[in-house]
Parts: structure tokens; C-alpha cells; sequence
């Protein structure tokens, strides 16, 4: 055996067990290969991604559980196939994933800083994939009920020539899934034309502009083994005032144009993956960026087109240069060549394009320009599938007094089961909010008479999250000050209190005085200096008169003699016009009706004074 | 198809496998990349075929191993599990082609061995070297970078060290209409498009394309 053979052999030892059917999530990969993450809001992702020279990082195997149900798997394999870079000079045309490649040297070793937050993975030995979860802020709002949006998101970093690419992939809670590619670095290429780019430089240099056409390759599989896709075209054309929507379902392999006028999108589905309700599942490829086209020459005729519709091939790996890179068919417009397409196993090619016209900010260091796209669920979950937010029903405008002891429930739905916490602000002093029950309880202070703009709010804890699904109300809480009629004091100091004063019609009254009523009417109506029943004219509350009988303009006594004119009365306050006389010596029987009131005011008196 | 299985060597085999630290990996599977273990088996394969059928030692100057793969293809096939196997594609400069060696993982059986004319993979780091060296070798280039130099800075490079250079694999296809007759050789010729960085990080307003298989400087600057 010689040396050679022998370590051939050695290595065939070390060599992985042959491979394994992947026919659920997880099964193509495992270790760092193998993602797995559940977002806090309760959505998982499963997905395996592998690195390759030229491709960078491909994912494949992906999986979506939508929030409260089952595995179901969308992609086989996903990847950036091409990033195509003319100059406006055409002083190079790169083709940057297989000419140049995206993967080994080339792919960064990222640092923790270059990830923050989040997980590296590592290919071997190299950290070349970040891993992280990232907030969307808001997922969903509706007044004020809102979640908070998750997404898994993987990026890598490759470095071509003066460029640093940051494809990235972000898979949402949602299920939506949202392919974007960052270019940063350095400006690759000058000139001194202007024609053809921008003065950068006080020496005249020009940055020569430049297309990034990024194209992207996904390859959709709706559950295993079952490859009977198809797609639509889905167009809005105007007729009239109206919008129709017109959908024109591919029969064979296709190539078509982005169409501004008609908010034209794409979407594919599974003839046998169907909902419920029968309707199919689907993916919609909304082209949201679009701003920039690319038109080149006819050795570039790919660019004719942003999307193409192919049969999976196992040699079409690239949308361009896909010959010279080993494969069959020189680009995506070899790929479409009359193939059935209805009810196969489909690829599509998505292209979009920026044309970067470079300044002097692009010196020395290139800001990141940003380029991707969604893909979308349609009419996968028959809900939206992140969280409900509770729902807190409004109490109206609630009115207090100060010192008024209250005790308000929040009503609050809670369909997510969240660990609810409630708070608010804005609540009158001496109000304070159970932050377990939402129970609002306290006295208004003194002072806090007033309008106040109160907004509480019921934020809930899923997935060791707090605030992932929250809402909040505002409402004005109003502070009365106290009424008369419901202090508990006997204002008026006529012996009764409150609603057992007559002068209280309800609990709201503010005064527990009776208009019209000279003895419980607040004024002194007879000008003796004494108000209501402290007036020795009144025989109580109730009595119409303060005016005692010394000053009533009347002859109380019938001795023909009116109030200061007959002798018994000393002062116009007198209560009686009748002589004092002991009792049993001639009372006459004017004296004697005066005599049960009189004493009635001896006993006030006291209690007055 | 050869293949080796030595029992005998199951000794250096797990000391390869200690060795490599190998053993830490997960065990490859699936759509899982290539182990280092795996691409050194293919690589192995692909030195035993070509010493096989051309006669010819694979780190010859004539060979560069342009990429190492995991093959994908069959890999959908209904009821199929992934064949878990490697490509080793070859640039053979006597030839003036690429070279396709398929080995299977994880026995080692090398099932393809095939041309592949008109492929041009993306350069190896020893091919972007002596891209580098024929352009500045090339008393037009290194003016043309000198010249560049000086205006930007006031003073040319003292040493070609102070360049840091990558390079793209140039097919005239990329470009038919703006390449110059010995440009158009590309693709047929194994060519290189190099760009050329300071060490301050600035790009170079020259991207000479260099004809490896030739060693001769065809163009310039762009096109």
C-alpha cells in the first residue's frame, strides 16, 4: 500500500455517513447548519443553510409554523444566483457570484461586532453567518392595539474587490419572508468623463455609475413530494374609475416585466396544498423595490425581463453565466424554453436593479445601499397569525369628587392569554391603577378639581416578552370639587345633614339651603344681623319668616298696639309683643301659641353660640 | 470507477480525524457543505484520476483546483435521499479547459471524470498571485498605476507590496463588444481581471485583464 493510498483510506474514515432523507424540518442538516428558532411570538422558523464558494450562503429546507399551528414547509432552496454589475462606461461588466464568488476567501469572518446582538455561525472554523431576532416595530397597530413584530434574521459578508455585499434574509413571525442585499465598501471604479458618472475628486476624477442587478433564486416546495405548482400573474387594469384584477396563470415557463401601471405581482401556489376552505396556499412575490430598470445590451438578454418562471433543473443555478459555471443553458433566458409550467415543480428568478450614482459621501468609506424584496403569505393562516392584542373597553368619561372613594374595573379581553400588566398615566391624584387587575381605586385629592387626560394601558408578556401585544385607551377622568349636599357636614348648621337637610333635593345639590325659605335661605331677610334659624325669628328651618313679632309689621298680641309701638317690645328683635308675665298670671292666648317656638329658640341658642 | 478501502489504515485514519479536529463537527449530512475531511477525500479522488488517466500529478503547474463542491445534482429526485457526493473542478491550462472529477462521499469512488469546455470558475488565490505579477510586470500597467499614484497622493508606490489585488475571471462573454482582439481570447484562454486596492484602501483606476494561459497582459485598463 503506499503512502498516499493509505491516507486516502484514512481520510475516507473521516468522511460523513451518507446522506439522509430530509423529509421533515430539520432532517437535511444539523449542528450550526441547523436553524431552529421560535420567535417570541410564538412563530418558528426551521431551516438549514450551507455554505458554497460561489453562492455564499444558500438556505434550504424551510419551514414556517405560524403562531398556534403546524409545520408546513415553503422553500427548498433559496439563494442570491447572481449579482451583475455594469459600468455606464461598459469599462467591466462583472458577474460577481460566478466570477468572482461569494463564498470561501471571500466570505468574511465575522466578528461579534459585526453581529451584534445576535449568534455567529460558524463554517469550520470561520464565523460566517449572524444569526439574530430583530424587533418590527409595530407588527400590526390598530388605534390602540398593537404587536410587536419578530424576525429571524441571517446575514452574511462577502468582500468583492472594493465591495462588501451583506445578503440577508428575514424570515418574519408573519411569514413573510424578505431577501435583501447591502452593498457598502468602497467605490471599484473611476473615470474622468462625467458623462458617465460624477466629479468626486477637486481632480477631476469621476465615479463611474454603476447597476447592482441582484438576482435572487427561489425555489418553492408546499409540503414533500408533492411539486404541482403553478403561478400567477397578478394584474389591476383600469377600466373606467374602477381597478379590475385580471389573473393569468402560466401554463408554460415564462419571462415577464415588472408593470408599474398595473401593480402587476406574482404569486405561486400548490395545485395540492389547499386551505380549509379550498382555496390554495400561496406565496406572492411583492416586487417592492423597483425604482431602477435595467435595460442591456443583447448580449445581456436577461435584463429584459425581472422575473422568469422555470421547471427545476438541477443545472440552472445561476441567472447568469450559468454555463460558464458549470451549468446548462447561459442564463435564465435559456431556461425558458416552452416547458409545461402548470402544475410542476417551479423556480423562480426574481431581479431587481439599483444604479448607484456615486458623490464625494461615497468617500472614503460607501454608505450600505439597500435592495430586496417580500415575499408574502397568502391566504396560508386564515388570520393574521401574530398575536391578538387584549382589548381594554372604554369606561367612558368618568366623573369623581375630591374625596370621593371610587373602585373602577377595566374591562379587558385578552384572547393571546398574555400575562397582562396594567399601567396608566395621567390619573387625577389620589387615583392609582392595580397593575395586576387594571382595578383603577382611590379618592380624588384635594385640589385635583379639574379634567384630566388619562390613558391606561394593558401590555402583555408572551414568550418571555414584555409589551408584546399591548393596548392602550385614553379617556378624560373629570374631578369635581365636594357638594354641599353630599360633604357629610351640616353646612347650614340648621341640625340636618346632607340629603336629610330639606334644603337638599339630591346629592349633587350644592347647597343645603332652600331658596324662597327666609329661615333656610342663607340671607339675613329681616336686617337683624342674624341669618335663618340663629335668627331668634325663626321658629325653625322651615319657617318662612325671620321677622320675630316685634317686627312683623303685624299686631301679634291683639292689643292693637304693631311691633315697636306696643310697650312689650323693648327691641324690633323681640319675639313677642306680649308682656312677660309668670306663667299662670293672665296668659293671654296669643302669648300662649308663642310660647312652644319661643322655647325651641332658648334651646338653639345654645348649640349656636 | 476505483475504490479504496484499506482496512489497514484504520489507525491513520482516526489520527487524521483527531488531528483535523474533525471529530468537533457535526457529523456531515444532508445539505450540509462539504467537512474539510470531505473536500480533502475529493481532492484525494481527484489526484488519484487525474494521476490515473492523464499521467500527470494534480499540483502540477498545469492543474489548478478551482472549486470544490457538494453535488446537488439528483438531489430532488422523488423518494431519493441527498447522494452525498463532491465535484472537483480543474482548470487544465495544457488543455485549456476545465476538468469535472465527481467522487462520492463517503466511499470515495470517483464516478466522473469529464471536460467541460467553455467553463471558466472563478479564480484560485495562486492564479490571482501570478495575475498580479505578469501586470506588474507589464511596464504599461505599472506606469499607468504609478502615474495614478502620484496624482492622488504626489508620490509613487515604493513597493508593488503595498497593493492588495483581487481579481475576477474575465469570459468575453461578459463584454464581446468592448474587448480588443487579444481580450477576445478570453473564455478560450483563461483569463484574469484584475483589481488592484492601496493600502489605504483605495481602488486603483486600473483594471488590467491578464491572460493566464498566455502570461501576457491583453488589455489594459477596462474596455
Amino acid at each position: 500500500m503506499t503512502r498516499a493510498a493509505c491516507l486516502f483510506a484514512a481520510l475516507l474514515l473521516v468522511a460523513a455517513p451518507a446522506g439522509l432523507a430530509h423529509a421533515s424540518p430539520g432532517d437535511g442538516c444539523s449542528g450550526a447548519y441547523a436553524v431552529d428558532e421560535t420567535l417570541p411570538s410564538g412563530a418558528r422558523w426551521q431551516l438549514c443553510w450551507e455554505h458554497h464558494p460561489l453562492s455564499g450562503i444558500l438556505y434550504g429546507d424551510v419551514y414556517f409554523t405560524p403562531r398556534g399551528g403546524s409545520a408546513r414547509k415553503v422553500l427548498y432552496e433559496a439563494s442570491l444566483a447572481q449579482i451583475h454589475v455594469p459600468y455606464d462606461d461598459n469599462g467591466a461588466r462583472f458577474h460577481d457570484v460566478t466570477d468572482y464568488g461569494l463564498g470561501d476567501e471571500d466570505l468574511n469572518a465575522l466578528t461579534s461586532a459585526d453581529c451584534p446582538n445576535g449568534t455567529r455561525l460558524f463554517h469550520g472554523s470561520k464565523p460566517v453567518l449572524c444569526k439574530r431576532v430583530q424587533r418590527i416595530e409595530p407588527g400590526y397597530q390598530h388605534r390602540g392595539r398593537r404587536a410587536t413584530g419578530f424576525a429571524l434574521e441571517l446575514f452574511s459578508v462577502s468582500h468583492v474587490g472594493a465591495y462588501n455585499y451583506i445578503p440577508t434574509w428575514r424570515f418574519h413571525d408573519d411569514g413573510k419572508i424578505a431577501p435583501t442585499v447591502g452593498a457598502t465598501g468602497a467605490l471599484q471604479r473611476f473615470g474622468t468623463d462625467p458623462l458617465y458618472g460624477w466629479p468626486i475628486r477637486p481632480s477631476g476624477t469621476t465615479g463611474v455609475s454603476h447597476i447592482h442587478n441582484y438576482w435572487f433564486r427561489l425555489d418553492f416546495d408546499f409540503d414533500e413530494g408533492t411539486d404541482r405548482e403553478v403561478v400567477d400573474e397578478v394584474d389591476h387594469v383600469r377600466v373606467g374609475l374602477t381597478r379590475e384584477k385580471q389573473v393569468t396563470t402560466f401554463q408554460s415557463e415564462s419571462a415577464r416585466s415588472l408593470d408599474l401601471g398595473r401593480r402587476r405581482s406574482w404569486r405561486i401556489r400548490d395545485l395540492s396544498v389547499v386551505a380549509s376552505d379550498g382555496r390554495s396556499l400561496s406565496y406572492q412575490l411583492e416586487p417592492s423595490h423597483h425604482a431602477h430598470r435595467f435595460d442591456g445590451p443583447s448580449f445581456e438578454p436577461w435584463s429584459a425581463h425581472q422575473l422568469y418562471v422555470t421547471r427545476y433543473a438541477d443545472c440552472e443555478k445561476y441567472a447568469t453565466h450559468n454555463s460558464l459555471a458549470g451549468g446548462c443553458g447561459s442564463d435564465v433566458t435559456s431556461f425558458v424554453n416552452g416547458q409545461n409550467a402548470y402544475g410542476q415543480d417551479l423556480v423562480l428568478w426574481y431581479g431587481l436593479t439599483f444604479h448607484h450614482l456615486p458623490s464625494d459621501e461615497d468617500e472614503p468609506n460607501m454608505h450600505a445601499h439597500w435592495d430586496g424584496f417580500e415575499i408574502v403569505p397568502r391566504d396560508w393562516t386564515p388570520a393574521n397569525p401574530l398575536p391578538l392584542a387584549p382589548s381594554i373597553a372604554s369606561p367612558g368619561n368618568p366623573v369623581s369628587r375630591v374625596g370621593q372613594s371610587v373602585s373602577l374595573p377595566l374591562a379587558t379581553s385578552n384572547p393571546s392569554g398574555a400575562a397582562l400588566a396594567f399601567s396608566a398615566s395621567g390619573l387625577p391624584p389620589g387615583l392609582a391603577i392595580s397593575s395586576a387587575t387594571g382595578r383603577i381605586t382611590g379618592a380624588a385629592l384635594s385640589g385635583s378639581a379639574g379634567n384630566h387626560a388619562v390613558t391606561v394601558t394593558s401590555a402583555g408578556t408572551l414568550g418571555g416578552q414584555p409589551g408584546l401585544v399591548s393596548d392602550s385607551l385614553s379617556f378624560v377622568w373629570t374631578v369635581t370639587n365636594a357638594v354641599a349636599c353630599d360633604d357629610g357636614v351640616d353646612n347650614d348648621r340648621d341640625g340636618a345633614t346632607d340629603l336629610a337637610d330639606r334644603g337638599c333635593a339630591s346629592a349633587t345639590d350644592a347647597t343645603e339651603r332652600s331658596a324662597g325659605v327666609a329661615c333656610d335661605d342663607g340671607f339675613d331677610d329681616d336686617g337683624d344681623d342674624l341669618v335663618d334659624v340663629l335668627d331668634p325669628g325663626c321658629a325653625n328651618a322651615q319657617s318662612t319668616t325671620e321677622s320675630p313679632a316685634c317686627n312683623d309689621g303685624a299686631d301679634n298680641d291683639g292689643d292693637r298696639l304693631i311691633d315697636g309701638v306696643d310697650p312689650d317690645c323693648a327691641v324690633p328683635s323681640d319675639p313677642s309683643e306680649a308682656p312677660s308675665v309668670p306663667w299662670g298670671c293672665g296668659l293671654g292666648p296669643e302669648l300662649a301659641l308663642l310660647l312652644a317656638p319661643w322655647l325651641w329658640l332658648r334651646r338653639r341658642r345654645g348649640p349656636a353660640a | 470507477m476505483r475504490r479504496l478501502g484499506l482496512a489497514a489504515c484504520v489507525l491513520a485514519g482516526l489520527g487524521a480525524a483527531a488531528a483535523s479536529g474533525a471529530a468537533a463537527q457535526p457529523a456531515p449530512q444532508g445539505r450540509m457543505p462539504l467537512a474539510a475531511a470531505e473536500r480533502a477525500l475529493a481532492r484525494a479522488g481527484a489526484e488519484l484520476v487525474v494521476k490515473e488517466r492523464l499521467g500527470r500529478a494534480l499540483d502540477e503547474a498545469r492543474f489548478e483546483v478551482v472549486l470544490v463542491e457538494r453535488r446537488r445534482a439528483g438531489e430532488k429526485q422523488p423518494g431519493r435521499a441527498h447522494p452525498r457526493a463532491a465535484d472537483v473542478f480543474v482548470y487544465d491550462y495544457e488543455a485549456g479547459l476545465t476538468r469535472r472529477v465527481g467522487v462520492r462521499l463517503p466511499t470515495g469512488e470517483v464516478d466522473a471524470f469529464e471536460e467541460l469546455p467553455g467553463v471558466q470558475l472563478p479564480l484560485s488565490e495562486r492564479e490571482v498571485r501570478r495575475a498580479f505579477e505578469i501586470a506588474w510586470a507589464d511596464p504599461r500597467v505599472r506606469r499607468r498605476v504609478q502615474d495614478l499614484q502620484r496624482a492622488r497622493t504626489g508620490a509613487p508606490l515604493a513597493d508593488p507590496s503595498e497593493l492588495r489585488s483581487t481579481a475576477f475571471v474575465f469570459d468575453v462573454r461578459s463584454n464581446p463588444l468592448g474587448a480588443n482582439e487579444a481580450a477576445a481570447r478570453c473564455g478560450e484562454h483563461r483569463c484574469a481581471q484584475l483589481l488592484l486596492m492601496t493600502s489605504d484602501h483605495f481602488a486603483v483606476e486600473v483594471i488590467p485583464t491578464v491572460d493566464l494561459s498566455e502570461g501576457v497582459v491583453v488589455q489594459v485598463d477596462g474596455f
